[in-house]
């Protein structure tokens, strides 16, 4: 069965979407997450990395370098369970996701969640779609 | 939630179940809780700030 999501992209442009992280031991949190096509990763804020206690993705490298347009950064890469798109059948295990601090708790849905989809932005509509193709 | 602007916010059940000026602090009080929406809401000002991600 084919899994879509449709939603109306904000005025300031971007696509906002509600999704559930969960970390082990089915803890959960819900974040609002922006639609970043030229994010690799997926970006959570370090409060929501702690609540939900999550492992390093891997072991021998704990933290990844990555570039910003503010420069190069470090910061952990850790293990989301599971990440899921609320309203819709959209979910991904084992994610990895970068533990970093964006002002105002900004939270990213990079390249790594959305790399498996067919993300459809159509600006004259003002509809943004993602779709699981199987 | 636009009614806690510069606020940190939990919603739980569609509810406002706690706010804070800081995340430190709404995450002490969240902390015992599962499944909690947490969100930043904006001031006026803060949303004609632009994005550079």
């Amino acid at each position: 069965m084919k899994h879509i999501f449709k939603t109306i992209i904000d005025e300031d442009g971007f696509a906002r979407l509600p999704i559930r992280i969960q970390g082990p031991h089915k803890r959960s949190i819900k974040l609002i997450a922006i639609v970043d096509t030229a994010s690799s990763y997926t970006i959570i804020p370090p409060f929501a990395c702690q609540l939900l206690n999550l492992p390093l993705y891997d072991k021998q490298n704990p933290e990844i370098t990555v570039l910003t347009g503010s420069g190069y950064i470090q910061a952990p890469l850790k293990k989301a369970t599971q990440i899921e798109i609320l309203g819709s059948q959209i979910r991904k295990r084992n994610i990895p996701v970068l533990c970093h601090h964006i002002p105002r708790g900004v939270t990213i849905l990079g390249h790594t969640f959305l790399k498996d989809y067919k993300a459809t932005f159509n600006w004259k509509q003002n509809t943004f779609t993602l779709e699981e193709q199987k | 939630m636009s009614q806690h602007p510069g606020k940190w916010v939990a919603i739980s059940n569609d509810k406002v179940i706690a706010t804070s000026e800081n995340i430190e602090e709404l995450t002490t009080k969240i902390k015992e809780l599962n499944d909690v929406l947490v969100a930043y809401s904006p001031t006026p000002s803060e949303k004609k700030v632009g994005y550079l991600l």
